[in-house]
């Protein structure tokens, strides 16, 4: 069977679900109990499996296994993107002011098309922090820095690098202000944003320890406009960063764009598993900011 | 003094409706923090953590609350009153 035939299979038995679930109500499919079953063991255990945990609200979306099609060039390919969280070290437990974090992760991304330098195959490890320090109830006063130190080899490029990042924010409560909620009438979120600003100093281990560092500003926007109560059926992320460089001997780029909008279709009314349609244009930064533009459809696990 | 567990729920629910933006009254036991209506992201958990810590620390200060307990997967309005109930001269 082709390609697009399995992807039209999926659509419409992730369709059917998704009606029988709205007969059903809370009576979910086997499948999704099966999977909701294996992903409270895990996380359980500590274990958390995303996109990526790259020190943004990037990490709340769900990690992808996506059958691509490369829609100027007719290709068909397999896309992975996938993150694993292993446990969490706090560093002042008696603290009333800050919060201090650390996490190992592991990421992978792949992507099988065969074509020039669009081919990826990445593999991160690596320790997170996160440092939140609240002195009040406005948003300002409630800053927060994100940060990693990783390890990467790119097996296509046979590139090793260390990387090393801390990005910014703050967060907020009231309605408007960055990371907190807008409801609707129902109480369910339909929007919410991120913005970010920071910076990222990458260097190559192997190749004559070029390196280069950038500023990075970011913005991160979540919208799940057909939310209703505890489902939510649709989830749009939009993410754009802007990386102006410092300097560069490694990539020889100059200053950076990258755009990720996600439409995501959960047929359970939960986030955990769902059928995901992924534009990305721009210099990907899991592929050491080769120039992508691509189409992608797959499914999308969040643990 | 040692709370009742009621004048602890009553305190994890202020908490919860300062880092969550809802009232009071729509916050019940059963809920689960990272799923609706609370639907709190890790830094709000945070924020959470610090403010349900100086709580604790208010009735027992050499005692504190994790905030890997906070964060936990599945962790409930109650799950978190179950605990502070506890936590003093425990």
């Amino acid at each position: 069977m082709k390609k697009p035939a399995i992807i039209a299979l999926l659509l419409i038995s992730t369709i059917t679900v998704s009606a029988q679930e709205a007969k059903t109500d809370t009576l979910q499919p086997k499948f999704v109990q099966q999977i909701n079953k294996a992903t409270t063991w895990l996380t359980d255990k500590g274990v958390q499996v995303q996109r990526t945990f790259d020190g943004s609200k990037s990490e709340s979306k769900p990690a992808a296994i996506s059958w691509n099609s490369d829609y100027e060039n007719k290709k068909f390919f397999t896309v992975i993107d996938a993150g694993i969280k292993l446990a969490q070290l706090e560093v002042f437990p008696n603290s009333t002011k800050f919060i201090l974090l650390f996490y190992p992760k592991v990421e992978w991304h792949r992507n099988t098309i065969n074509e020039g330098d669009k081919k990826k195959n990445n593999l991160t490890g690596g320790l997170n922090t996160e440092f939140i320090w609240s002195i009040g109830e406005h948003w300002y006063e409630n800053p927060y820095i994100t940060g990693s130190f990783d390890y990467k080899k790119d097996f296509i490029k046979d590139l090793k690098t260390t990387q090393a990042k801390a990005y910014f924010s703050f967060s907020g409560i009231q309605e408007g202000d960055p990371g907190a909620a807008v409801r609707n009438s129902t109480d369910a979120i339909v929007f919410r944003y991120y913005p970010y600003i920071g910076i990222e100093h990458y260097r190559s281990i192997d190749k004559m320890r070029q390196k280069a560092s950038m500023w990075a500003n970011r913005l991160y926007i979540e919208l799940y406009p057909l939310s209703r109560n505890e489902y939510k059926y649709i989830q749009l992320s939009v993410d754009y960063t802007y990386r102006k460089v410092f300097s560069d001997n490694l990539y020889n780029q100059g200053n950076l764009d990258w755009l990720a909008l996600s439409l995501t279709f959960y047929p359970g009314g939960n986030d955990k598993l769902g059928l995901g349609l992924d534009y990305s244009q721009g210099e990907d930064p899991t592929s050491n900011f080769v120039k992508t533009k691509l189409l992608a459809l797959g499914i999308k696990l969040k643990i | 003094m040692k709370p009742t567990r009621d004048q602890v729920k009553a305190a994890v629910i202020v908490a919860l409706a300062e880092v969550s933006g809802l009232s009071p009254e729509k916050i019940k036991e059963e809920q689960v923090l990272k799923e609706y209506p609370l639907v709190l992201d890790d830094q709000q958990l945070n924020r959470l953590t610090l403010k349900l810590r100086e709580y604790i620390k208010s009735i027992d200060p050499p005692k504190t609350i994790w905030v890997t307990t906070v964060r936990k997967s599945g962790q409930t309005v109650k799950g978190l009153t179950d605990y502070i109930f506890k936590v003093p001269n425990s």
